[in-house]
């Protein structure tokens, strides 16, 4: 009978782990996306003031930085919690403006020139990284969670209490994969 | 020429000349300071071999046969026995020290006259960071600076040290405790500007399998939580504990990783571990050797082999910006 007691204890013990697991996963989750969230406000906040600076000297490119302005707020306007999908699409799709932007400084000596804007590009480039990095953190997290509600029999409870993976994974668009040599610009 | 501007094989092209026209000329006065010294050693030696023996000769002459009262009575004799023996052995190692001393004084500052700009102290250690903030060296009591120098590499400012920590403990020996100092690292600290901004805290361990557990015991590593990160070769090298998850991702990116074990793979013999903290990169890498010693009391100073060897230390110390690319502010 002790035996008996002693093997339900394990089990209840051994489920009460995977849960904790399980809930640690979810909220690991949860703190990594809002993670990219404060990395991309970040973004939204620096653009205003690149693209008041940049008008000055790109006069030629006022489409493109339209278009950026658009972007961001477009993408401001998408919460991440209510549709991940759409916010990654938009905020893929900034980034790659970004870059066009990027490269389009090249051909701007003047502006290269100016110390103020080198730092708002440098500044730019030092965001990018953080966002790419919190994206890397979000990516692992749904790899994990994913692998925990998948797995038996970590899956059995997930299903029990309900636990299922309704984020999306972050999937840098094709252009984006391309690289893009920014560097040129701090030459 | 710049150092700042000479990439590494320029500066190991360039060395020879540099060697036949500044170094060899106070080699060759060196060699009759080292002679000088290598006498008093041999003379010191040599009273020690004839002086020993003599000495414990007469501890136990007087101790065997002696009645209580007369060994209570010779135990000031033993003492003093014991005394001058001690006395003896350190007055073999000081033509030794010395030398060392005198020498590095003078050739380390003038070898890295090379690489302008550099300075160059004898017996100094990094004091502009807490080692112990850095939690890469373990619990540790004594810290003993061998090597110093500090300069600016590639526009990268650089501090270097060779330094020895010790940890006091409790041993057994004959069923006897007594505390004795034990090494808990001995080799190179480097502490490099990094390209980046950040506030949090990573360090980046060497992984050792199922050891693990035992340096994570031996450090303190409160408030870093570990880091799993996409690269697999890397994970199986180095383990790494971060205060912020992000910003250790934002440091550590795959391009940087793969330059961390590049060179690992170049200082493949010794152990080597990272922490990023306030904008800076503290390396200490682990040799269990004495570097930087252009000179030896038992080497004639005519031959190059040794300050090459020293040189070519110091040179791939700075080798670690040009394989981690410190210089170049573009954050991959």
């Amino acid at each position: 009978m002790t035996a008996l007691w002693i093997a339900l204890a394990v089990v209840a013990a051994v489920l009460y782990l995977l849960y904790v697991s399980l809930i640690q996963k979810r909220n690991r989750l949860k703190e990594s996306a809002s993670g990219i969230d404060v990395q991309l406000k970040k973004r939204y906040d620096l653009i205003p003031n690149l693209m008041t600076m940049a008008a000055k000297y790109m006069e030629h490119e006022k489409s493109l930085m339209e278009e950026i302005t658009k972007l961001r707020s477009e993408a401001m306007n998408v919460d991440f919690n209510v549709d991940p999908s759409k916010k990654f699409e938009l905020d893929n799709l900034l980034s790659q403006r970004l870059n066009d932007f990027k490269l389009s400084a090249e051909n701007y000596p003047d502006m290269k020139s100016n110390q103020t804007m080198l730092n708002a590009m440098e500044s730019l480039n030092a965001v990018e990284e953080h966002i790419a990095a919190a994206r890397r953190f979000y990516n692992s997290n749904v790899t994990e969670l994913k692998n925990a509600v998948e797995i038996f029999p970590s899956s059995l409870i997930a299903k029990m209490i309900g636990i299922k993976l309704d984020m999306p994974y972050f999937e840098a668009e094709e252009a984006a994969k391309k690289s893009v040599n920014a560097t040129e610009f701090f030459k | 020429m710049q150092s700042e501007n000479r990439n590494i094989d320029e500066l190991k092209s360039g060395f020879e000349t540099f060697y036949q026209s500044r170094i060899l000329p106070l080699m060759q006065d060196m060699e009759n300071m080292r002679k000088k010294y290598l006498r008093y050693f041999i003379i010191a030696c040599c009273l020690a071999v004839v002086a020993i023996p003599l000495l414990m000769w007469a501890i136990v002459h007087f101790q065997v046969g002696a009645s209580i009262a007369e060994q209570n009575s010779s135990s000031f004799a033993d003492s003093a026995a014991y005394g001058l023996m001690a006395i003896i052995i350190a007055a073999c190692g000081t033509p030794i020290a010395l030398y060392k001393k005198k020498s590095k004084s003078k050739i380390m500052p003038l070898m890295l006259q090379y690489f302008e700009g550099f300075n160059y102290q004898y017996k100094k250690t990094i004091s502009s960071v807490n080692v112990n903030d850095t939690r890469l060296i373990g619990f540790y009591d004594g810290r003993e600076g061998d090597d110093y120098f500090e300069g600016v590499y590639q526009n990268v400012p650089i501090k270097v040290s060779e330094e020895k920590f010790t940890q006091r403990k409790l041993v057994y020996r004959n069923n006897k405790p007594h505390y004795e100092n034990i090494e808990v690292f001995h080799g190179v600290l480097i502490l490099l500007d990094m390209n980046k901004n950040f506030s949090g805290q990573t360090v980046v361990l060497q992984d050792k399998g199922f050891l693990n557990v035992f340096s994570k015991v031996n450090r303190d590593l409160k408030g870093l939580n570990n880091v799993k990160l996409e690269d697999s070769v890397f994970e199986k090298e180095f383990e790494v504990f971060s205060s912020d998850q992000i910003e250790a991702r934002y440091i550590l990116t795959t391009a940087f990783m793969e330059r961390m074990l590049k060179l690992r793979a170049a200082y493949h013999a010794d152990k080597i571990e990272f922490s990023f903290f306030n904008n800076q990169l503290f390396i200490a890498l682990e040799t269990n050797r004495d570097m930087f010693e252009p000179t030896s009391l038992f080497k004639t100073c005519l031959n190059k082999k040794l300050v090459e060897e020293a040189y070519l230390q110091i040179v791939s110390i700075f080798a670690i910006i040009d394989i981690l690319s410190l210089d170049k502010r573009i954050g991959l």
